[in-house]
């Protein structure tokens, strides 16, 4: 696994590359608590490249979006077929974001902002 | 009937090896992309519970995870075998609260439903000290 970090307009871009399994997500965890401790909390992570998750990387993202609270968001964008159908069977669909595309994800007009 | 046997030790650095050697099984036998990552996730799941719960009240030190592979006609069947204590994955209940907000939601168990959704059968065994956990994944044609 690894990953890119790029702003774009008003949001923290995170691009995970690879696999999120139990091996490596509190790696990307602790990077990203490290970046909403410095004060981001708009974030996007873009999915395509990532080729597998497992509940531990899920437990990342919960864990995320738990610290961010009411004061930001991370919505997630262009997960794959087998990446999507994880989120969607373990309701995760439905307390994230998912978008088709970046642009879309990064454009979305949130209501915390 | 074809077979293969992957061991590992209690790390969770061994993970790594166990999705080489999946790929490299599932090439052989001509196992679908799709079913690879099922079979990843469960063996991930119920391996990474071993290790991080599994051995806590046992003296520290090196154990062995076994994990048996079999493929006839209709189905992948694969086997994991450890001493760690004992756990029953089919007597973990799911988590409930799957739709509800972020901060309602119980920790746990997630790992576990996912591994119940991910294979066609499971069953658990406990025989001289080892938890041996059977699942099945049916082969259908693509």
């Amino acid at each position: 696994m690894d990953c890119e970090i790029i702003k774009v307009k008003n949001e923290i871009v995170i691009s995970i590359n690879g696999r999120l399994d139990a091996s490596n997500s509190n790696d990307i965890g602790s990077q990203i608590v490290e970046l909403i401790d410095n004060g981001n909390l708009n974030f996007v992570a873009n999915l395509e490249k990532l080729e597998y998750i497992s509940s531990a990387g899920l437990r990342v993202f919960l864990f995320i979006g738990e610290k961010l609270g009411d004061k930001g968001h991370i919505h997630l964008c262009c997960l794959q077929d087998q990446i999507k159908e994880v989120f969607i069977i373990s309701g995760f669909s439905s307390i994230f974001k998912l978008f088709d595309d970046l642009d879309s994800a990064v454009s979305y007009e949130n209501d915390d902002s | 009937m074809k077979e293969k046997l992957v061991r590992i030790n209690n790390n969770l650095s061994e993970l790594e090896k166990i999705v080489s050697r999946v790929e490299s099984i599932a090439e052989e036998w001509n196992i679908p992309p799709k079913l690879v990552f099922h079979i990843n996730l469960v063996i991930e799941e119920l391996v990474t519970n071993t290790i991080s719960y599994g051995y806590v009240d046992i003296a520290d030190g090196k154990h062995e995870i076994e994990i048996r592979f079999s493929l006839d006609n209709t189905s992948l069947t694969i086997i994991l075998i450890d001493n760690a204590r004992e756990f029953n994955p089919l007597q973990m209940s799911d988590p409930q609260d799957l739709d509800k907000p972020i901060k309602e939601r119980e920790r746990g168990g997630l790992g576990i439903f996912l591994v119940k959704k991910f294979v066609d059968d499971l069953e658990y065994k406990r025989e001289n000290g080892r938890n041996i956990i059977i699942l099945k994944k049916t082969l259908t044609l693509e």
